[in-house]
């Protein structure tokens, strides 16, 4: 009896560990934040496999009424069995915000003097341009990644990204409105440790812009796999989910 | 045979999932606080994305049934030591699983013995026992 007990108050403290840490999935995250790192050869150098090993949380979303209120029809949906489906559940990409606050899968950088790509495992691809300002309004449409340009302040990319019209939620279910504006920092802390500082203001959602910091640790060994959704057979009715296949 | 597992162990099994309900969509579909054990044969695994799924063959009660369980995508899966060819049609297998609250023949797939004795992981959460790390990640 003692050991189940132990086993369920460990799970219960890792349960609520994960919850305020903010790091979920940890499951397929499978790099260790670094003890004790070394300075960075070149600290203008954000390339490599990086997995999300900590960070990422941003404090409780300062809600307007009006977005407000949308958080928690969406919330009382998904409590009594009717979850709401982001993109992501039908294998679109779930966003900016997503792809750099939520681990599970790790991103990869390629960077050259005009364009940084991050390429994030279960599909998404974020462009940034060092070389131009934003486009004007008649050149954008709703984007998952939006309209990125960047420069860098001392060893910080510091972008900007604009037009985030293709998804309706920042994390998997809570709403974000059109004219959410991201600001992204990645800064290479260590020769294995990269931090990207995210920045949401969106002034129909929230009050005043929320920020957080999500760790990266370099795994420059790890190959990328593909992730394409051949069989997808969870079924959205809007009334439930069911299997297909299933009886 | 079937095994209803209850007290602290479901508590235990249920709350081991570091996954936010609001991340992803389908967890709420089933009966987290219910873990059955099954025994039965492979039909097919299908290992794919956005999910794997293990389609197995059970007699219960002298009668004939099928299950289907979800598990993690392939991408995780690998992580924890799975491959395309780790079950094939025929094996015999005990599952760990989550059924669905609808009473569909369908659960959640936390975990699954082989005939070998090694225990896989369904949510890519722990990695595999009883066999060799994985050579490629």
């Amino acid at each position: 009896m003692r050991k189940l007990r132990t086993l369920a108050t460990a799970a219960i403290l890792s349960a609520a560990a994960a919850a305020l840490g903010g790091a979920p999935a940890l499951a397929q995250n499978i790099a260790a934040p670094v003890a004790k790192d070394t300075p960075p050869k070149n600290p203008k150098d954000i390339s490599g496999i990086w997995f999300m090993t900590g960070g990422g949380k941003f404090p409780p979303y300062p809600w307007t009424a009006e977005y407000g209120a949308i958080a928690k029809q969406r919330a009382a949906a998904s409590d009594a069995g009717n979850p709401y489906q982001p993109a992501g559940s039908s294998c679109l990409p779930r966003g900016l915000v997503g792809m750099l606050t939520t681990g599970a899968y790790p991103l990869e950088i390629f960077q050259t003097p005009r364009e940084v790509a991050v390429i994030k495992e279960n599909g998404g691809v974020h462009r940034i341009y060092l070389d131009r300002k934003h486009l004007g309004e008649d050149d954008l449409s709703p984007l998952f990644f939006g309209d990125s340009v960047a420069h860098w302040e001392g060893n910080s990319l510091v972008v900007d990204t604009i037009s985030l019209g293709a998804t309706d939620n920042i994390d998997g279910q809570n709403p974000h409105s059109d004219v959410m504006h991201v600001v992204e920092k990645f800064t290479r802390v260590g020769a294995k440790t990269l931090d990207v500082e995210v920045t949401v203001d969106d002034p129909k959602a929230f009050t005043k812009p929320i920020t957080t910091v999500a760790h990266y640790t370099a795994r420059p060994e790890y190959e990328m796999q593909e992730y394409y959704c051949v069989n997808e057979r969870n079924v959205f009715t809007g009334a439930g989910q069911a299997i297909a296949g299933a009886k | 045979m079937k095994m209803l597992i209850s007290g602290m162990a479901i508590a235990a099994s249920a709350l081991a999932i570091a996954v936010p309900a609001a991340a992803h969509h389908s967890f709420a579909m089933f009966d987290r606080t219910k873990t059955i054990v099954i025994d039965g044969t492979v039909k097919e695994f299908q290992f794919t994305n956005p999910h794997s799924w293990l389609e197995i063959d059970t007699v219960e009660a002298g009668a004939a049934k099928h299950w289907s369980f979800e598990m993690n995508n392939l991408v995780g899966l690998r992580r924890v030591g799975w491959r395309a060819k780790t079950l094939q049609p025929g094996d015999k297998v005990k599952v760990t699983m989550h059924p669905m609250r609808d009473g569909t023949s369908a659960g959640q797939l936390m975990s699954v013995t082989l005939p070998g004795g090694q225990i896989f992981d369904g949510q890519g959460i722990k990695p595999a026992t009883g066999v060799a790390a994985p050579t490629a990640n």
